[in-house]
């Protein structure tokens, strides 16, 4: 398993040297649910500079009709630079790539609903080459999938997981700033409120971290992704180290031990 | 031309005879699983059947939905499940996996396959591949305007199905997990405990996302003209009175579009019907610009309860000369009424009478489900209803 950063400053350098194999970078108009963004230039330059270096896009917004001629005109262009894949969610996307035959391998990336092995195989067969797994998946059902396909998967190992996306501007609407923590009263937990030009999107407020699982995972996932959020630089190049060369209990230290969905089943019927 | 079908949810057996009867031209229904309502009452493979067949002797359709967010478990049973619901007659099936989608079009061609809004497809690209997929029609998400409507209809052949009337969901569909993280209730396989309308806290004081509800009412004609396939309202889980009221006031706008009869005022009288039978604000919400601050609440849940609905009429006394109701809500002497019909009528009178089961004389109805007689000098049709008048 290789890590991949989904970094929220520039530091990239101090990412490497601390262990990072490569970046998944959320480019900018055309993503969601983070807490910064990547102009194409910005990732042109990365990718000249560090050309062996791992580099995925993230396009993971809702396209709209309005979208469609610079999006094609994006991809055309991360397929020139040879970028190692992008992460998507609309299905416009594998569309163009078949329009224009297109190169670039592509994953994936649908929040909630990459929850099983046929729907994956699915895509394969339309020239999906991966998937970012959701999150809201047991570890046993993280397992069944990995042997249902041979799609390569990304799964989570540290970040705040993404709970939801509203095409709304929630926060200007009630003239609040983004970021805003909100807190569910009956549950006492804490959620953020991130509002851009996409929307606003909400992000648990605990940092899920899959350390108790990550030699076992490292039989599953092809990438581990580990979201900077809005940790520090040295917090985060500690955080990186840590899975690096692998030692739980500091991973912990920093990041806590939300264990997520992965032992925790949701119910969808209440009464019979 | 091709007219526009009206299309409206049912919860249940009842529920898809009344809204069929009011007007719909198809129903979109939950079975015993694999649907996004898993706590709505749904249908078995007997009521199915009994459904398709009523709908079908009426040349009207029902489509099933088998909407939800898969996991690996939920595929145990699916083929078989299927073929059952398939036999019953269902003429189409709303989906979101591209799986099923396939395995559909491959195993049951003749039943239509229908993407759901789920798949929240908002670009005329996302269309053009799920059609080749061999869907038939898709669902828009809800936050596709007329303009974008239109093109996605124009650049990708494809059936379209926009939303009419309804409640709305705050976030995306199939982007929203916060009934997942809040109650442990997957909000994706059925179990969405509509957290978007809870209230939260913040440093800056309370936060609040609820939507107001979608009503179209006004846009009938654009919406036609935009060349849209079906027109869909929400809530399978709404009561009689309002699905009867909600589709029969569509069903009389449509109707009068297509003849060239809607007028200002007659389209007034529906939109003031519609208005008085919701427990919330309605907005045009993504229609003509993006959803703003007029579209959501601010102050939390904002539901209010609705007492004109006054009785569901079942019968008639031909000795009394009176029809038979089940009281719903209070009403007296004096109060002035109307009875509604499914096939359009409406009776305006003032209540001069009321009898009790034993003919006995009552000033007021204040029992709900009591029986009630009601002088009036013909029968009516099964599911006609009384309400308090509207006055326009």
């Amino acid at each position: 398993m290789q890590l991949l950063s989904i970094p929220t400053d520039h530091n990239f350098s101090d990412y490497l040297a601390c262990g990072i194999d490569g970046f998944l970078f959320p480019l900018e108009d055309f993503s969601c649910d983070f807490f910064s963004f990547f102009s194409l230039d910005e990732i042109k330059k990365f990718r000249e500079e560090k050309s062996t270096v791992p580099c995925f896009i993230i396009m993971n917004k809702m396209i709209e009709n309005k979208d469609l001629d610079c999006l094609r005109k994006t991809l055309i262009e991360l397929d020139a630079i040879k970028i190692d894949g992008v992460y998507f969610y609309d299905l416009a996307i594998l569309q163009m790539k078949s329009e224009e035959s297109l190169s670039i391998p592509l994953f994936l990336f649908q929040t909630h609903m990459v929850t099983n092995s046929k729907t994956l195989n699915f895509y394969q067969k339309y020239g999906v080459s991966g998937a970012f797994l959701s999150n809201e998946i047991t570890f046993e059902e993280m397992k069944k999938i990995a042997q249902g396909t041979s799609c390569s998967l990304t799964g989570l190992l540290v970040g705040y997981p993404v709970v939801a996306m509203s095409k709304r501007k929630l926060l200007s609407n009630l003239s609040m700033k983004s970021p805003l923590t909100i807190k569910e009263p009956k549950y006492e937990q804490k959620y953020f409120v991130l509002e851009g030009k996409e929307g606003t999107s909400f992000l648990y407020g605990k940092r899920f971290n899959a350390s108790f699982v990550y030699s076992e995972l490292k039989g599953i996932l092809i990438y581990g992704v580990l979201k900077q959020d809005d940790f520090t630089t040295d917090t985060y190049c500690e955080v990186i180290r840590h899975y690096k060369n692998f030692n739980q209990e500091r991973v912990d230290a920093l990041v806590g031990r939300n264990r997520g969905f992965f032992y925790r089943k949701s119910i969808y019927r209440v009464k019979k | 031309m091709k007219r526009v079908e009206l299309l409206a949810p049912a919860g249940d057996l009842e529920r898809l005879k009344v809204t069929l009867l009011y007007g719909a031209d198809a129903v979109y229904v939950g079975g015993s699983k694999l649907g996004l309502r898993a706590n709505a009452t749904n249908f078995n493979l007997e009521e199915l059947k009994e459904g398709c067949s009523f709908a079908h002797s009426l040349n009207k359709k029902v489509y099933l939905t088998v909407n939800i967010v898969f996991h690996e478990e939920d595929y145990m049973g699916m083929e078989e499940y299927l073929e059952e619901v398939c036999a019953c007659g269902i003429d189409g099936v709303i989906v979101s996996d591209p799986y099923v989608i396939c395995y559909m079009v491959e195993h049951y061609p003749k039943v239509e396959c229908h993407l759901s809004t789920q798949a929240s497809v908002m670009n005329y690209e996302a269309a053009l591949f799920y059609r080749s997929l061999g869907v038939k029609r898709i669902v828009l998400a809800r936050e596709v305007g007329k303009d974008d409507i239109q093109e996605i209809i124009e650049k990708s052949g494809v059936d379209v199905e926009v939303f009419l009337h309804g409640a709305m969901c705050t976030c995306v569909s199939g982007r929203c997990a916060l009934s997942n993280y809040v109650t442990n209730r997957d909000a994706n396989r059925g179990g969405c405990a509509q957290v978007c309308r809870f209230a939260f806290e913040s440093e800056e004081g309370p936060f609040t996302m609820a939507s107001k509800d979608l009503n179209l009412s006004c846009y009938i004609p654009l919406l036609i003209e935009t060349g849209v396939t079906s027109l869909k309202v929400e809530g399978r889980m709404r009561s009689l009175y309002y699905l009867a009221t909600v589709i029969g006031s569509y069903r009389a706008l449509i109707d009068a579009y297509y003849k060239g009869e809607l007028t200002e005022s007659f389209a007034l009288k529906y939109q003031k019907i519609l208005s008085r039978v919701a427990n919330r604000e309605s907005t045009s919400q993504f229609f003509l610009k993006e959803a703003g601050k007029q579209d959501q609440y601010y102050t939390g849940r904002q539901e209010l309860s609705n007492q004109d609905y006054l009785g569901l009429i079942f019968g008639y006394d031909d000795e009394m000369k009176c029809f038979l109701m089940r009281e719903r809500n209070y009403f007296k002497v004096g109060d002035s009424v109307e009875v509604f019909t499914p096939k359009g009528e409406i009776y305006s009178f003032e209540v001069d009478s009321i009898y009790d089961e034993e003919n006995h004389s009552l000033e007021v109805a204040r029992h709900p489900e009591q029986i009630l007689k009601i002088p009036f000098d013909h029968g009516l049709p099964e599911y006609s209803m009384m309400r308090k008048r509207v006055e326009v």
